[in-house]
């Protein structure tokens, strides 16, 4: 079996690997794309910390020489034939999101609360209910002041809320390469500005949330 | 340093978990099995708190 890392362009190099199951990286190219693989996978990768970060720096190596699009972790096709197949069926979709993801990264925040409103457990269920309602409230007003002065920096932005316990949100950025610092120093600005959540940047990334072509 | 390590592991799963390009349709394919994914995630997360944990 095959299995796949990334989509990318038809110039980039394979990065030197080792992948997952100790597999080198190799590119299966179809036009003006390439697919980044790992033959001789026997079945798909059980998600833990190793095969995970195995595949963020095969993408993460060929971020580095152009725009990628990852696949989700844990893609894997039956042949060559197969990879072959998706990049024919999906060529176009593929060099539009790769267009538009050009010279772009993603950035990423968390809010975490210092301490988390209780979570719901509720002697009744109406006491249950309006701790959900209040944690909801709480992690909404969080949001509501970082998110949307980060947004406007941003091509494209999401926000979770409450996507783990003890994080009030969780928001990814897409920005121009040269955005990604004035991001986080407008985040450090807005980070003092509450006393409850700590907020946590990472990034660049690859763009994992952005990758679907926008539409048009 | 513990608590960036829980992020940065929470973060590593939301990514490669969360985005990417989904492959579906006729195309032969496995993935990696869901309930299995959520079984190594909750594992994850667990032994990233116990590390918080001790930190404390």
């Amino acid at each position: 079996m095959i299995y796949v890392y990334a989509i990318g362009g038809g110039g980039a190099d394979a990065p030197a690997g080792p992948g997952i199951d100790d597999r080198p990286i190799e590119a299966v190219r179809r036009g003006s794309l390439a697919a980044f693989v790992s033959r001789g996978v026997e079945r798909a990768p059980e998600p833990g910390e190793n095969a995970l970060l195995r595949h963020e720096s095969v993408v993460d190596a060929l971020m580095s020489d152009g725009p990628v699009l990852p696949m989700r972790f844990g893609t894997v096709l039956a042949g060559e034939g197969d990879v072959f197949a998706v990049l024919a069926a999906r060529g176009i979709e593929f060099e539009r999101s790769l267009a538009h993801l050009r010279g772009r990264v993603e950035m990423r925040v968390r809010a975490l609360w210092h301490s988390p409103p209780p979570e719901p457990t509720g002697e009744s269920g109406r006491e249950f209910l309006e701790a959900k309602l209040e944690r909801h409230r709480t992690a909404r007003e969080v949001a509501g002041e970082v998110h949307p002065c980060l947004a406007e920096l941003a091509v494209a932005s999401t926000c979770r809320l409450l996507p783990h316990r003890g994080t009030a949100f969780a928001g990814a950025y897409l920005v121009d390469r040269n955005d990604a610092d004035p991001l986080e120093h407008r985040l450090e600005q807005l980070a003092g500005t509450r006393g409850d959540v700590d907020v946590v940047c990472t990034g660049p990334w690859p763009p994992y949330t952005f990758s679907e072509a926008p539409d048009g | 340093m513990l608590r960036q390590r829980e992020v940065t592991l929470v973060d590593l799963v939301d990514r490669l978990l969360g985005g990417g390009v989904v492959i579906s349709g006729d195309i032969t394919l496995a993935v990696a099995d869901i309930d299995l994914v959520q079984l190594n995630l909750r594992a994850l997360v667990a032994s990233a708190d116990k590390l918080a944990e001790g930190a404390e």
